[in-house]
């Protein structure tokens, strides 16, 4: 039992990079707009969805698809910012929940119209391929995820603090109106920022397609998981949601494997709560991130 | 009148019930709470386990469900009470997760996911009829108990002080408002009564099984039609209910699952962008002008 704790240990890991994929995109919307984007699921199937049909009608791989799906969801990201999310920036908390909330419900229930409630899977020449490292098996599709995770959460850390652009984001979470007084166009950066939030989903939905099944629901499954990460991590803290993303992977392939398989969720939903209870801004959050965004 | 409109009218009762049930939390207390199917689904399995498994009289059932729930609830809400505003709804959420999770694998009492079919023997003492009427009559007695307790806690000191908490919770406790003993109080009421609408449920459709109680969609439609009516207003969920409830049947009859919902959230995002006070709220500010 205890010998095959390494290779448990790696897949976990491995696992917990997709889970950081996921919910880069979710920590980066909150710590810019303070909205919890109950939406970014249906962000990534709709990425998922574009990788697919790019893949069964034009035969294209679904990482290079990512080209061309990417800018066009950033792109929309962009108009729901601009008809959405703009207008409830300063609301009740309640009603920046059901906005979001109620977008989720929408854009799920568009696919399942247009696209049936079929589950689809692209199979490519990589997606039963691994690698063995040191004895460790490793499947191709996570390790990319993985790395895919790990770069991204870089660049962006990176560009939040070495860049002038990063800079005025930062300047602006901090203080809004300071920041506006001092130059900072702060309509385009929450813009910018709810683009590129979506974004990252899009990226995260390219590179789930060969692993994951595509459907209209898929988006709930994951969202959950994020909030979990995000929870963890640390809201609007992206290494947090790289840490988080870790941990989650191991502890549910570790209780998967040493308990069993149904109590996979359960334990990282309880992990949840415990962490909303011991320390609810999270393990990377400022305390009192948790009572913002209540207005 | 034939069943098909008896079904509509009781479920529009229903909706009503557990919408304001719903609304004395999220509208006066500003605890939008998002897993409001898991006190729905816990009422409706106990007394659903006991009639079925047990034989016990679905009226013990619907002490006992209230109770269980109840107290379910205050264990699971009052850690989340340190929670505010996104961070509460998200830690709701998975509350009817896990217990979709438990109900799916607990086989032994729940039966997992091929359900629960309670006999039909009609009797007072069973809670199950031969005529919708009785259930028209049921529902809209739950409705009006919903109506009268938002009525008297609306009227009353309780009132004042969920509004202060949920307008600025510093201000209220500064004022000698006891935020975790009121969002304690307010909770257990909404749990008891949306407990109640599970009972009604299970001894009304008399099958049950995890999705079709525990489902998101639930919550989602219990926040829906108060938020349509107008939150934090007495008869807010009850006008949604109004218009929704119809509508959805006939929405469903002619269109199907999918579309139905697409709808759903087409008008939830509507609602918060245009008249986010609801009808009520907004006919209120109308007439006042």
């Amino acid at each position: 039992m205890l010998s095959i704790l390494p290779q448990l240990i790696a897949s976990g890991l491995l696992i917990g990079g997709v889970y950081a994929l996921l919910s880069i995109g979710l920590t980066l919307i909150f710590g810019v707009l303070r909205i919890v984007n109950f939406a970014q699921g249906e962000f990534i199937m709709l990425a998922m969805f574009g990788a697919f049909w790019a893949n069964t009608l034009l035969g294209i791989d679904p990482y290079l698809s990512a080209l061309v799906v990417v800018p066009v969801i950033f792109f929309i990201g962009m108009l729901v910012e601009r008809y959405v999310i703009q207008r409830i920036l300063f609301a009740a908390h309640s009603m920046q929940i059901f906005a979001t909330f109620g977008l989720s419900v929408l854009m799920q229930n568009l696919a399942l119209t247009f696209w049936g409630p079929d589950y689809h899977s692209v199979t490519t020449s990589y997606t039963s391929e691994s690698f063995t490292i040191a004895g460790l098996s490793l499947s191709a599709t996570s390790l990319f995820a993985f790395i895919a995770a790990i770069v991204m959460a870089a660049g962006l850390i990176g560009f939040l603090h070495f860049t002038r652009g990063g800079r005025a984001l930062r300047a602006m979470v901090q203080n809004r109106y300071a920041a506006s007084l001092m130059g900072v166009d702060t309509k385009r950066l929450n813009r910018l920022a709810f683009g590129c939030g979506v974004g990252c989903a899009a990226i995260c939905g390219c590179i789930l397609t060969p692993m994951y099944y595509t459907f209209p629901t898929v988006g709930v499954d994951l969202i959950i998981t994020a909030f979990v990460v995000v929870v963890l991590g640390g809201m609007g803290s992206v290494a947090g949601a790289v840490v988080g993303g870790l941990i989650i992977g191991v502890a549910q392939t570790l209780t998967g494997f040493y308990l069993s398989v149904e109590f996979k969720d359960v334990v990282a939903l309880l992990l949840f709560i415990v962490i909303l209870l011991i320390r609810p801004q999270g393990l990377f959050g400022r305390a009192g991130t948790e009572d913002i965004g209540m207005k | 009148m034939n069943d098909y409109y008896l079904n509509i009218i009781v479920m529009t009762f229903l909706w009503a019930a557990l919408s304001g049930a719903w609304n004395l939390m999220a509208g006066y207390g500003g605890l939008v709470s998002l897993g409001q199917s898991a006190f729905f689904g816990i009422g409706a399995y106990t007394t659903a386990v006991l009639y079925a498994t047990f034989g016990i009289s679905p009226w013990l059932g619907l002490v006992f469900g209230v109770l269980l729930t109840t107290s379910t609830a205050v264990l699971i809400s009052w850690p989340c009470f340190r929670l505010r505003g996104a961070f509460f709804s998200l830690a709701t959420l998975v509350f009817p997760i896990v217990m979709e999770i438990l109900a799916n694998n607990w086989n032994s009492v729940t039966r997992g996911s091929s359900g629960i079919a309670l006999p039909f023997k009609p009797s007072l003492e069973n809670f199950i009829f031969e005529s919708r009427w009785a259930y028209v009559l049921a529902s809209f007695v739950l409705m009006m108990v919903v109506l009268g307790i938002t009525q008297w806690i609306h009227r009353g000191r309780l009132g004042l002080y969920l509004i202060a908490m949920r307008d600025d919770q510093d201000a209220a406790e500064s004022m000698g408002v006891e935020p975790v003993r009121i969002k304690l109080i307010i909770t257990m009421i909404s749990a008891a009564l949306t407990s109640v609408g599970g009972f009604f449920y299970a001894q009304y459709i008399l099958f049950l099984d995890p999705p079709s109680v525990f489902s998101i969609n639930i919550s989602v439609q219990i926040a829906l039609f108060s938020l349509i009516g107008g939150l934090g207003t007495p008869f807010g969920p009850i006008v949604g209910s109004l218009i929704m409830t119809p509508l959805d049947g006939a929405l469903s009859a002619f269109l199907g699952g999918g579309p139905r919902l697409l709808i759903y959230g087409g008008v939830l995002l509507a609602v918060v962008l245009v008249a986010p006070q609801g009808v009520v709220g907004t006919y209120t500010a109308w007439r006042k002008k």
